[in-house]
């Protein structure tokens, strides 16, 4: 705990999976049941351990209960169309990995909003599918499938090199001729003709 | 997060899949549930509040399953005789049997069952007893119906059984049923309407 002023000033020092710490407020680490039923009473001295997540993820989680902070109590799940601009965003700019970690940190720390708008969202991944659809959504991919989808992809980039080696060849080409402004190339065809027909007239 | 990609569900933690489950409607926890054995068993451990009892109707024009939560019907899943028309139908295996479903709505299912349709309903009767642990409440006429002992192994333990047109058959044949099928709270026997 770093600083003993008025509570909601209080900030605490969270210690992430890889040694780093970094200061939460007293306000948005209370949001966290996990934190309450262990630290609030008794007090932390020194950073508090979670390490079983990372910094990141850590940050994201706090992050949102920072902002969730000065909202209203929570009166259960909203639906995810009545989400702020912001909440959207929060989950939207999150990729899967993160958003999985993000669940995970959540349930360990009891963060009930957030974990129940994460659930929310995996539960529309399901919402209305049939049996089939759902093994596609619940199951994951194998090892072969994966690696199948490596090479699918590696020859897609290899292809899409190709193309733009090509392009960059032809564009060095073409690159003389349009660097040249459009007088000079007038003249420069100008004086072809004028030698041609010179020598033409010689003969 | 793309809401269409692949999601590793079964892996998250239990009370995370238990808040996930929460928010699906029955017949979509029913759909989740026939995915694989580890989904079922997942469905098994969690609690599901809300829904009170499945209910079986057994007689000669119909037969049907339904899921209720009070008087509302959450899901329904009945039987035809004929084979299906269309070709949207899917084919489950629950339990070793293959099953023909056509989804017909959000919560309406049909399965063509032309012979045996004892089969079809007993299996999706023990799914959804081991899935929801609901009580059974069982409408059984078996006046009309071609050999209706058959049916009794769907429901050999019932939590209410009513018997409709029950002064159609013999004494013996009733007691057969009394004999076959342990009910838990209440057994009413009607007679036809004359």
């Amino acid at each position: 705990m770093t600083s003993p002023a008025s509570s909601s000033e209080v900030k605490y020092l969270i210690e992430s999976s890889e040694g780093n710490t970094f200061d939460v407020s007293g306000a948005a680490l209370r949001q966290s049941n996990t934190f309450n039923a262990m630290f609030l009473n008794i007090g932390a001295d020194g950073p508090i351990p979670f390490t079983d997540y990372n910094e990141a993820t850590l940050k994201k989680v706090f992050e949102y209960c920072e902002h969730s902070v000065n909202e209203e109590n929570y009166s259960g799940p909203k639906h995810q169309d009545d989400l702020s601009k912001w909440d959207l965003n929060f989950f939207n700019e999150m990729d899967q990995k993160m958003f999985i970690d993000v669940i995970n940190a959540s349930n360990f720390l009891d963060i009930e909003r957030l974990t129940s708008y994460c659930c929310e969202r995996i539960a529309r991944m399901l919402r209305g599918k049939n049996t089939q659809e759902m093994i596609k959504v619940i199951t994951l991919p194998t090892a072969e499938e994966l690696e199948a989808k490596q090479k699918v992809e590696e020859k897609k980039a290899a292809a899409a090199k190709k193309v733009a080696e090509k392009a960059a060849e032809t564009a060095e080409k073409t690159e003389t001729l349009e660097e040249l402004p459009v007088q000079q190339l007038v003249q420069t065809t100008r004086n072809k003709l004028t030698r041609k027909y010179l020598s033409f007239s010689n003969e | 997060m793309s809401e269409s990609t692949s999601f590793p569900f079964l892996k998250l933690p239990f009370l995370a899949i238990q808040n996930i489950v929460h928010n699906l409607s029955c017949t979509e926890i029913t759909e989740l549930s026939l995915c694989s054995r580890r989904s079922k068993r997942l469905m098994q451990s969690i609690r599901h509040p809300g829904l009170t009892r499945i209910e079986i109707t057994i007689d000669r024009l119909r037969m049907y399953i339904a899921l209720l939560k009070g008087l509302e019907i959450c899901s329904i899943w009945s039987v035809t005789k004929e084979l299906f028309s269309t070709t949207d139908y899917r084919e489950d295996v629950i339990d070793k049997v293959s099953i023909r479903i056509l989804r017909l709505g959000n919560s309406n299912f049909q399965i063509d069952a032309p012979t045996q349709p004892e089969n079809a309903i007993k299996v999706l009767v023990d799914h959804m007893k081991d899935v929801f642990k609901l009580p059974l409440t069982v409408m059984f006429e078996p006046f009309g119906l071609e050999n209706y002992r058959r049916f009794l192994p769907i429901f050999p333990v019932c939590y209410r059984l009513y018997v409709y047109s029950s002064d159609k058959i013999s004494e013996e044949e009733l007691q057969f049923i009394k004999d076959n099928v342990v009910v838990e709270w209440q057994a009413e026997f009607y007679k036809s309407k004359k």
